[in-house]
């Protein structure tokens, strides 16, 4: 495994912890966007992610693919009762709302082009954006003027469009049957609050 | 998974949170979208309606952004910087929208795109208001010569449709026992692929029948026929006699070219309405109940209402009467009566178009009197007496209209043809301001669609049951109800049942039965449910197809027009399909092609867009926009053909091209090649009715002999409707005796009708349709609930006051049992020497509006899989998954304000407060009732008992 803080040059690592960043946003999209499938799970299950996966409390799912896609179907999709990860379903309870215009909007204006159909205000997808934006940003030290930019619509989108899911991860975590949908519910609460932190708290 | 703020701790998470992110890329386990770039794989677009859009993510390509455009962003007015709203999005309606309206800025740049409603059957047409992709708002199209412009509140209601967080989004497979709700999410592929795989295994069967494709609202005809005779099977099964099949047949009988009764009120003096609660509901309800109001305040009609309960039709009367259920007939017979007595008819008439004489009809009606009348229906002789001779008096701008409330009952038919002929009595009969009709049921016929397969030859029990002889004979009606009862006797069986905007649970008689055979996988193999909603149907399916809206999808579409004029109207859609939903006419072809062996020859066309291209291609141009066909319709969302309307069609006088090679025979008629096309009249060769005898047939010997089985070859040949078709072979050991004149009788179990007994009748209000509007907020806001009407002198004999609860309990018909024994039912239990259909416990408002011996419910409540609104449920249902968690779920600022009618009484009837609740299926209640002649279910003569609950 490449190590995270040892040798090497600053702006490398920066350039790492940028696409590590990144990663794990890419990482929570594809779990929030579509159920778990083969090679994911055997990923997940083997090194070098079982031990990063561990460390953030989370094992590998020891359930069969069908009883996962049970799990994700019954909270993210329904046909009832569920916890749709949508932000307009959340704050206006509609379908398609105010918000995924914002996010197709930041999407025409950074150049993101959604991965598979799905509605914008999905967090899946406002996960995937973010990544996006993450990897446009670059590291601090190694911005030129669209970085900066790149950075400032970041910070914009984040506060609009990934401030929102506290009570659907709550939900989630209460509701969950798996653990693996329990740990990606806690895991994604976690991460946000330290990108909140690190975009409005400690950084510029 | 609260948050640790302690410096050292955050360092950690970060640190995982890293490692994690090189792991992942270590892994491999995210797809590179580079990767997928440079291996020819393009990401999906967002309309990509295949289905099989590309699932992993990582690392977006890197594109660069819009630098200048940020910056205007930011900058004033709109200071998107400092976290402003994103410039151009626009609010939906929705919560506290009213704190910012109007929003005059929301509809700039707005376009308007035509559509059609589809929330009830009358196919208002509408506009559509999309900016950025997004519906804003609906409003109705004044070019609709139906609708002219009028939308009512289930139409405004539509964004809720469109919108709901509850849609189906993505194709479901069952996972769990049908019935248990475990589901998982499938892509149309692999649905398509299994759904293929079960239909070419009932095509290789040899019992192509065995596949029934069941409908409820559906206006997409030409598509659904196209897939079905493509496949072979002729099992469609629709919701007709549920409906109107009284109303038809009956009209039928007179008629022949059409079913439907288009009653000229607009140019009205006199309407009079037997059992229509045309301003809430009525199929053409918007376009008719407007035109009621012109005829009444520019033309001074005068309406007078017939129905046991005080409507908001018949309390918007000039007089309302309230007679004895299934009474409308005898009523009808005795203002008949009353007409011919009094010398009040159109004498010629009568006798140029009509097939009876003044004689025989005074002969016929001379029992029916004004007195008869009082006695069994309750309505004063007096008012019968005066009623009739205002009614003749107006004519012939007089006209009848009825409903549901004359016709859903066992003797429906007759009743339907007692109140048609009083129109044939006083002359009105296709008159301006009388009781028209026109040939055309719907599209105007000059459009028609690219080349149909042949039609399908299979004969199934279940689409054409023999009990039933005028289900079937001049338009395929069919026998709803009664599906689910023989499949339960073993009568038929179902390799494959697809079923399409169908609530059945909800909707047809017996719940309960519906759902046992719903669940029973011998029964019903494979179920494929194709639909908006998860609904009570989609529970019991086996795969659940997420359908579009219809702000969705495409369709030529229009209603009989009232105009008298063919209209074509186009639903389009309005904004792209939403998730993974798409319509039949999007996927059918897909569907086809997987089966093969031929039906994907049917599906030429490379998109749903060319075939409605070449569907519309004959609406003419616009000569002041230069538009023609599909484009035209888009512009104008719908073509009104120039012509005069329908009136007086038997007085058109055949040409010399229609009479050449024509002969005319010693009665007069007129006929070429075998076939009937007219009546010589005061020798005028005149197209007259298209009947046998080419007159308003009063009285009808093809209804008679048909009932018998017997031949009617030379009638249908002298009508001219080829069409038509006598009974087949297999219904040979069913006759029914039909009288060929209108008639009126009562069931058995209402003649004498014990004291402790009550008649059981339904309705509808002016906010819902049956089974597919209560979970639309804004009207379930207004009508949610429906407890039962008691009229105070009902009450008072059960020692009930308002609000108290009761104990329902409903019986079989006496009636169906003697004449229909095909239907008796030996394994349910009895009560006091009677079968009972189930009990069900309700509160009691009492009314004045309602008749002492009925006992009254709306319908559309008591839902229990259709969504959190339609269930009345903002909190998760106790014993639900989310028992004791106490989560944090979204919050719908109306639900919360608004959804004041959660009922919490847990189902202690003692803690229940008015008006809470989502209220009560009555179709738990009601026994499947065919009227033996159409098969029309009877739902307004169940007999119930009540019983006051302590």
């Amino acid at each position: 495994m490449t190590p995270l803080f040892g040798s090497g040059k600053l702006i490398e690592l920066e350039t790492q912890n940028v696409e590590s960043l990144a990663t794990v946003y890419s990482l929570l999209a594809r779990l929030w966007f579509q159920e778990v499938d083969a090679p994911l799970l055997k990923g997940m299950a083997e090194e070098p992610l079982v031990s990063a996966l561990s460390k953030l409390n989370l094992s590998p799912p020891g359930e069969s693919l069908e009883q996962l896609d049970t799990e994700y179907c019954a909270l993210f999709i329904g046909p009832k009762n569920a916890l749709l990860p949508m932000q307009s379903v959340w704050q206006k309870t509609q379908l398609d709302g105010q918000s995924a215009s914002s996010v197709a909007k930041f999407a025409e204006l950074t150049g993101y082009v959604m991965p598979a159909p799905a509605l914008w205000d999905h967090l899946g997808i406002q996960l995937d954006l973010m990544s996006h934006l993450v990897l446009v940003s670059g590291s601090q030290e190694g911005r030129d003027e669209e970085g900066d930019v790149a950075w400032e619509v970041a910070n914009a989108f984040f506060e609009r469009h990934l401030n929102w899911p506290s009570p659907l991860l709550l939900g989630t975590s209460q509701r969950a049957r798996l653990p693996l949908y329990r740990s990606l519910a806690d895991i994604t609460q976690q991460f946000l609050e330290m990108e909140r932190t690190a975009r409005f708290e400690t950084s510029v | 998974m609260s948050q640790d703020h302690n410096p050292q701790s955050r360092l950690s998470q970060r640190r995982h949170f890293l490692n994690l992110g090189l792991a992942t890329i270590t892994s491999g386990v995210l797809v590179n979208r580079n990767d997928q770039a440079e291996a020819g794989q393009t990401p999906a677009a967002p309309d990509d309606q295949s289905g099989a859009g590309v699932r992993p993510v990582q690392d977006s390509p890197r594109r660069g952004i819009d630098i200048e455009k940020w910056r205007k962003l930011k900058a004033e007015p709109y200071e998107f910087g400092a976290f402003g709203e994103m410039p151009g999005v626009c609010n939906l309606p929705g919560p506290l929208a009213k704190r910012n309206w109007p929003d005059r800025a929301k509809y700039e740049g707005a376009v308007k795109v035509p559509g059609m409603c589809q929330l009830c059957s009358t196919v208002c047409g509408m506009i559509g208001y999309v900016k950025d992709g997004r519906l804003l708002k609906v409003e109705g199209n004044p070019n609709d010569p139906n609708s002219r412009g009028y939308l009512c509140a289930r139409g405004q209601a539509s964004l809720n449709h469109l919108y709901h967080p509850e849609r189906l989004l993505y194709p479901l497979k069952r996972v769990g026992e049908r019935g248990e709700g475990k589901w998982k999410r499938i892509s149309w592929d692999e649905a398509l692929d299994e759904i293929a795989e079960k239909l070419k295994a009932v095509r290789d069967s040899g019992h192509p029948e065995e596949f029934a494709f069941h409908q409820g609202r559906q206006r997409s005809k030409d598509a659904l026929k196209r897939f079905l005779d493509a496949f072979g099977t002729k099992t469609q099964l629709s919701h007709r006699s549920l409906c109107s099949g009284n109303r038809r047949a009956a009209n039928l009988t007179g008629l022949w070219e059409s079913d439907w009764d288009l009653n000229d009120v607009e140019h009205s003096k006199y309407i009079l309405n037997f059992g229509s609660n045309v301003f809430e509901a009525h199929q053409g309800h918007v376009p008719f109940a407007s035109r009621v109001q012109r005829g009444r305040f520019e033309n001074g009609a005068k309406l007078v209402t017939f129905d046991v309960r005080m409507s908001n039709t018949a309390g918007g009367s000039d007089e309302w009467h309230s007679p004895f259920p299934g009474t409308d007939g005898a009523i009808a017979l005795a203002m008949c009566n009353v007409i011919i007595s009094r010398d009040l008819h159109d004498e010629t008439f009568i006798k140029r178009w009509t097939n009876v004489s003044v004689d025989e009809l005074r002969q016929h009606l001379k029992s029916y009197t004004p007195d008869w009348a009082e006695r069994v229906s309750g309505v004063a002789a007096d008012d019968i007496v005066r009623i009739a001779t205002e009614f003749a008096a107006a004519a012939p701008a007089a006209t009848t209209i009825c409903n549901r409330g004359s016709s859903a009952h066992l003797n429906g038919f007759y009743n339907d043809r007692a109140i048609g002929m009083l129109n044939a009595l006083v002359g009105s009969v296709g008159k301006k301001g009388g009781w028209c009709w026109s040939p055309w049921g719907g599209l105007d016929p000059v459009v028609k669609t690219p080349p149909m397969p042949p039609g399908a030859k299979t004969q199934s029990v279940l689409e054409d049951p023999p009990e039933y002889p005028l289900a079937n004979v001049w338009r395929r009606m069919r026998v709803g109800e009664i599906v689910y009862l023989y499949l339960l006797q073993d009568r038929a069986k179902l390799q494959a049942y697809m079923t399409y905007n169908l609530d059945s649970p909800m909707t047809w008689p017996e719940e309960s039965m519906t759902q046992q055979i719903l669940s029973d996988e011998k029964k019903i193999q494979f179920h494929v449910c194709i639909n908006s909603f998860y609904n009570e149907t989609a529970h019991f399916a086996d795969i659940v197809l997420p359908w579009t809206t219809f702000m969705e999808r495409w369709d030529l579409d229009a209603r009989a027009s009232y105009n008298l004029r063919p209209y074509v109207g186009l639903r389009t859609p309005m904004v792209e399909p939403l998730g993974e939903s798409r319509d039949v006419r999007d996927f059918f072809p897909d569907l086809a092609r997987r089966i093969g062996d031929g039906m994907e020859q049917w599906y030429p066309e490379k998109d749903v867009k060319e075939y409605m291209e070449k569907w519309a291609s004959a609406v003419p141009e616009n000569p002041k926009t230069g538009k023609q066909g599909l484009e035209r319709l888009m512009d104008e969302g719908v073509w009104e053909q120039e012509r005069e309307p329908f009136y007086e069609p038997y007085n058109q006088i055949l040409s010399d091209a229609e009479m050449q090679g024509a002969v005319t025979d010693g009665e007069g008629l007129i006929s070429k090649d075998g076939i009937g096309i007219g009546i010589l009249v005061d020798g005028s060769p005149l197209r007259g009715f298209k009947t046998p005898s080419r007159k308003f047939e009063i009285r009808s010997a093809f209804v008679s002999k048909i009932g018998r089985n017997e031949d009617c070859s030379d009638l249908i040949a002298a009508s001219g409707m080829v069409k038509t078709k006598n009974r087949p072979d297999s219904h040979l050991p069913h006759n029914i005796k039909i009288e060929d004149m209108p008639i009126w009788i009562q069931p058995r179990e209402l003649q004498d009708l014990p004291a402790d007994e009550l008649v059981m009748t339904s309705f509808k209000w002016n906010v819902h349709n049956h089974g597919r509007t209560m979970n639309l907020k804004w009207l379930a806001e207004i009508v949610h609930s429906n407890p039962a009407w008691l009229n105070p002198e009902t009450a008072g004999r059960f020692d009930l006051k308002d609000g108290d609860w009761i104990e329902i309990t409903s019986f079989y018909s006496r009636e169906l049992e003697k004449v229909s024994p095909h239907l008796n039912r030996t394994d349910l239990p009895e009560s006091s020497g009677r079968r009972v259909v189930s009990s069900m416990r309700v509160p009691v408002v009492l009314m004045e509006g309602i008749h002492p011996r009925v006992i009254a419910m709306s319908n559309s409540c008591g839902h229990t899989q259709y969504t959190s609104v339609a269930q009345a449920r903002k909190e998760p249902l106790e014993n639900s998954q989310l028992a004791g968690c106490d989560p944090e779920t979204y919050q719908d600022a109306d639900w919360q304000r608004n959804m004041w009618w959660q009922d919490d009484s847990g189902g202690d009837h003692t803690k229940w407060q008015r008006n809470r609740g989502n209220g009560w299926n009555q179709n738990r209640l009601m026994p499947i009732s065919p009227d033996p002649v159409t098969g029309q279910q009877a739902f307004h003569d169940t007999v119930v008992r009540i019983r006051k609950i302590d």
